[in-house]
């Protein structure tokens, strides 16, 4: 072999070992670039199922700060100042005295704050009356009553069912009529 | 460069083939997480207030005398018994009527929008007094909680529409 055909045969060669290079480069790139692609792949799954079980939580949360505003009504609606106590016969649950808390409404500028609460209503569903709020004159003919009530911003109300009982006179005889209400709680939107 | 191609295409049915999979894998993992809370009723304050509520309610049927009007936890005796009311209707007509116009304004689906129907049901001994349906069903509802110390008997179920 002549110095020549040495020279060509090393050019081809280095030509030859040089293009293998470039294609396990490539390879090596397209590897790179799948498990790239993978991973953002799996990241995005990971992120929505995330979203998902979060989103889960905060309703979770939020159903919970709701049963607990519902059991601050309970006990509001089971306090001394609402509560039938046993004027009705037995002591009953869920049932708020309208004969007091249309008297009690005048006094409940002592119970400033006393609740945590910034407005208390109770409402009456059945049987329906007519749309007004109640005072002295129309009770018991009447459908809102509000005892409680702060000049603030406040947020959208929390409510439960009560029993709204009260005594009344029918042909010389003192009946006890229970109807169905709903009492109303707002907090202050603080926001 | 023929050669070349087919690698490319190989690889490529090869990923596609990894996302179907991947894929499958979640729509299963989905269908389960979602089978699994489907029929669960979820324990509400608000419907053992509204059971209380109700029983206190007094019904415009009065029995034995002229204003011995009786509330719905009472008519529910009667209503087993046969009794009749003082202006002579039946005690289960009225106890009925009643508890449809209480259902309708407590669970009223034009003041709470996610509201799609209700059922309630009173037994005592194994027996059904009243049974009422309306709306429809889905398979997010409300229902008592089980600490409701219910002597009566009443089962109530608030239909709300699917998360």
């Amino acid at each position: 072999m002549d110095k020549k055909e040495t020279r060509t045969y090393t050019l081809v060669l280095v030509s030859k070992i040089s293009l293998r290079y470039k294609r396990s480069q490539m390879k090596i790139q397209q590897m790179a670039f799948m498990l790239m692609a993978l991973t953002l792949f799996f990241v995005l799954i990971g992120l929505i199922f995330m979203a998902v079980q979060l989103s889960g939580v905060r309703e979770s949360a939020t159903n919970l700060e709701k049963e607990n505003a519902e059991k601050l009504i309970m006990k509001i609606a089971n306090s001394p100042e609402f509560s039938c106590g046993e004027s009705f016969g037995t002591a009953k649950i869920d049932c708020v005295d309208f004969d007091k808390i249309i008297v009690f409404r005048d006094m409940v500028s002592d119970y400033s704050k006393f609740w945590g609460v910034a407005d208390i209503e109770i409402v009456k569903l059945y049987p329906e009356a007519s749309q007004t709020t109640c005072s002295y004159r129309n009770y018991p003919d009447c459908k809102t009553t509000r005892i409680y009530s702060e000049n603030v911003k406040k947020k959208p109300p929390i409510s439960n069912f009560v029993s709204l009982c009260r005594k009344d006179v029918v042909n010389e005889e003192v009946l006890e009529i229970c109807e169905l209400a709903r009492i109303n709680i707002r907090y202050e939107d603080k926001r | 460069m023929l050669k070349r191609i087919r690698k490319g295409q190989e690889e490529m049915v090869g990923f596609v083939l990894i996302i179907v999979l991947v894929m499958i894998i979640i729509l299963v993992f989905v269908a389960f997480s979602l089978r699994k809370g489907s029929s669960k009723a979820v324990e509400s304050f608000e419907v053992d207030s509204f059971i209380q509520a109700i029983k206190q309610f007094t019904t415009d049927c009065a029995i034995g005398t002229e204003t011995k009007y009786r509330s719905i936890d009472q008519l529910a005796s009667n209503c087993q018994t046969g009794d009749r009311c003082y202006d002579g209707r039946n005690s289960c007509d009225v106890l009925e009527l009643e508890l449809r116009n209480l259902l309708n304004k407590g669970w009223n689906s034009q003041d709470r929008g996610a509201i799609k129907g209700y059922y309630l049901i009173i037994k005592t001994d194994d027996e059904i007094i009243v049974n009422i349906t309306e709306g429809n069903t889905t398979r997010n509802y409300k229902g008592p909680t089980s600490g409701l110390n219910d002597e009566l008997g009443i089962d109530l179920r608030v239909y709300e529409s699917n998360l």
